[in-house]
């Protein structure tokens, strides 16, 4: 069994592009994913070591994929990268055995970007068939702390999504319900928001599995009306403390960023830059076009009739001055 | 009567900034116009962006993909149209069809609307040579697509909306060096009008007497335009290559000038379909006889001719009753917009 690799982001040059393609999936499909992660705005806490994780099918084939902030900037700001694997969707019994190994090694198995050696560089790549790696078979994963939630789960699978906090509780209980040999394949969206999620059922992909950025407690919520069906009692949130910061990579011409909990208003990287805002300067308030207000068609439209018929009247008045004159001349010249 | 509106310009060029701007502006009202979503969600999807912006001080993400969404435009509580509007990621203007269904997205978009609404960064047409702003504001791939689609097309007599509203919005006006800001921003429009001489070429040669076309139907404007306004955006690093400026935001945002080119758009487009639509059936069958066969196909889709000017004429009578709100909408953004052709 192979599987392909998936490289989603964009460099100075090029706009957001795949860059390692999965050999069929089709543009429209790296559309929709496009589109949908693309509506979560910020992902400045999103790392390498703390990144999104999404589990769906598309397509071809089920994709298992991380999302967080590459440390470069375009006009300022965070470009966001997705990067991953892809199986085909024949294989998903046997992906979805080997899914608790993948996301206890994604710093390895998902690091696909590592592979590229200059991403400013980069052409666009068909995915080679990679070799499966070497999964062991009831590896020690470290259960959730609580898993009655998960027990419900499996009773309710087909009416409920499992909802978990965006946290390293919530990534265990996540492996905890992947390695449930109870259920059949789950897709997961950990680390999103509500509108990733509706863009992604908007194109029939329905995730079991979510963590928003806001979630705070576990709970199964209704798949139709979202509403809480049941929640996890007594569950005591071990974040923030134990999530961890993100670890950027920092571009070495630029000075520290500040640290990611410090107050969220931006500072100018260059404070010595940064002018005073001028009391008096306020050129956009005043602007104003004056006479020049513009037309529009319809007045266009009338103001060049009214000119084609006073040309129209004007030449026939002359064509008249002219007839009379030559009436003239010919009588002056005694013809008629 | 529905109109789609598509935004155009290159990566980073402030589209999503822009449109941020004018659905928080438009949702609570301005001058008696609103603007309202399709479903609450869709509202909250724009507004969250927004309320980091405002708060946080932080600029929307690059956008990846495409997205596009309906809105109704309302003046004093009375329904005017609805309308589509679309949002790039900028760079799927630079990309071959094939490639990106991002790419193939945006010729059909083209095609299809109403209006164009090109964002335009005012800084980089302002100290880039012509020849770099040309290709950051992707002005010469604009050209290319417009005249493909919507041009050419109308040279050859085919189509049958012909004519398109074009709104140029010059964003990022704060952050201009003063001389371009001086006389009304005199030196911006003739730098934007040289960066962006493809459309005026075309739709200057369509105002002159010897065109067979009619003028009027490329109603074309543009307008300084900030979201940060003047004086709470400083810039950290001016960027070079296809880097553009950082821009920090220093102060709370006070948008400028932001829903007159919109309004422009749409109150234009309104106005030039009314225009259109009143022609004779005898007029439009005469047009219509001109085109190529294929074309003239898909245009009918199955009706007759007759059929086509009597569905024509019904929109036409609700227009009419629509005249008040069009002169609204017209008389409030024609007087702040820019000829785009030198008079
Ligand atoms: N000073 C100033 N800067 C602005 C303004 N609007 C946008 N910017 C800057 O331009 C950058 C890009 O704006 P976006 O709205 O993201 O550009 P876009 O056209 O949507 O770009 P893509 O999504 O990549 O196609 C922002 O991050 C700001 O740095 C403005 O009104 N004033
Ligand atoms: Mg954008």
């Amino acid at each position: 069994m192979n599987y392909e690799t998936f490289l989603f982001t964009r460099n100075q040059q090029r706009d957001f592009t795949a860059f390692m393609r999965p050999k069929e999936l089709t543009n429209k499909e790296i559309s929709t994913i496009a589109s949908a992660v693309g509506n979560v705005n910020d992902v400045s806490e999103l790392s390498p070591e703390w990144p999104a994780l999404y589990c769906f099918p598309i397509g071809e084939y089920i994709l298992l994929l991380r999302h967080y902030d590459s440390g470069r900037t375009h006009a300022g700001r965070n470009i966001p990268l997705l990067e991953g694997i892809a199986v085909k969707r024949t294989r998903a019994r046997h992906f979805a055995a080997a899914l608790p190994h993948f996301l206890a090694h994604q710093a390895d198995l998902l690091a696909v970007v590592r592979n590229v050696p200059d991403i400013e560089t980069q052409t666009v790549q068909k995915s080679p068939d990679l070799p499966w790696p070497d999964v062991q078979a009831g590896e020690a994963i470290e259960g959730a702390a609580d898993d009655s939630l998960v027990n419900e789960f499996v009773a309710r699978l087909t009416e409920d999504r499992l909802f978990i906090p965006f946290n390293p509780d919530g990534r265990l209980m996540l492996i905890a319900a992947l390695s449930d040999p109870r259920f059949p394949s789950l897709y997961f969206a950990f680390g999103t928001n509500s509108d990733v999620v509706a863009r992604l059922n908007k194109a029939e992909i329905d995730i079991d599995i979510v963590s928003y950025f806001n979630t705070n407690l576990p709970s199964l919520r209704s798949r139709t009306t979202n509403e809480i069906t049941s929640e996890l009692t007594g569950y005591v949130s071990s974040a923030p403390k134990s999530r961890p910061k993100p670890a950027k990579p920092i571009k070495p011409d630029l000075p520290d960023l500040p640290p990611p909990d410090a107050p969220a208003p931006m500072r100018p990287l260059r404070e010595t830059r940064a002018e005073p805002k001028k009391p008096h300067d306020d050129a956009l308030k005043r602007y104003d076009t004056g006479e020049d207000a513009m037309l529009t068609p319809r007045q266009m439209a009338r103001k060049s009739q009214e000119a084609e018929q006073q040309t129209e009247a004007e030449s026939e008045k002359s064509e008249s001055v002219i007839g009379w004159l030559g009436g003239l001349i010919a009588r002056l010249l005694g013809r008629k | 009567m529905s109109l789609k509106v598509t935004l155009f310009g290159g990566t980073g060029q402030g589209k999503t900034t822009y449109t941020l701007a004018l659905l928080y502006l438009m949702a609570a009202g301005i001058e008696g116009f609103r603007i309202e979503a399709e479903d609450a969600n869709t509202s909250t999807k724009y507004l969250n962006p927004w309320r980091d912006f405002v708060i946080a001080k932080k600029w929307p993400a690059p956008t990846m993909g495409r997205r596009e969404d309906q809105f109704n435009l309302v003046f004093q509580n009375e329904f005017v149209t609805d309308f589509r509007w679309v949002d790039y990621q900028g760079g799927a203007i630079n990309i071959p069809t094939d490639e990106s269904d991002e790419s193939a997205q945006l010729h059909a978009d083209i095609q299809e609307s109403n209006a164009v609404i090109i964002v335009a960064d005012a800084h980089t047409i302002a100290t880039r040579p012509i020849i770099e702003a040309e290709m950051l504001t992707s002005s010469t791939y604009i050209f290319n697509l417009l005249n493909t689609y919507k041009f050419k097309e109308a040279v050859r007599g085919e189509g049958i909306n012909n004519g398109i509203t074009i709104a140029l919005v010059l964003t990022k006006a704060d952050i201009l060096p003063d001389e371009f800001k001086a006389n009304n921003y005199q030196g911006l429009f003739e730098r934007s009008r040289e960066v962006f001489r493809g459309v005026v070429d075309f739709v200057e040669e369509q105002r002159s007497q010897t065109s067979s076309l009619r003028p009027w139907l490329y109603p074309a404007g543009m307008i300084p335009v900030s979201i940060v306004g003047e004086g709470n955006a400083t810039v950290v690093d001016p960027g070079q290559g296809y880097e553009l400026a950082t821009v920090s935001l220093t102060n709370a945002p006070q948008p400028v000038n932001v829903h007159f080119p919109f309004l422009y758009a749409i109150g234009n487009e309104l106005d030039r379909n009314a225009l259109t639509l009143e022609e004779e059936v005898g007029e439009l069958e005469e047009r219509l006889s001109r085109m190529n066969r294929n074309v003239l196909n898909k245009i009918l889709r199955g009706r007759t001719i007759k059929q086509l000017h009597q569905e024509r004429m019904d929109v036409a009578e609700t227009l009419k009753t629509l005249e008040p709100k069009i002169r609204a909408v017209t008389s409030v953004a024609n007087k702040k917009m820019r000829s785009l052709i030198p008079s």
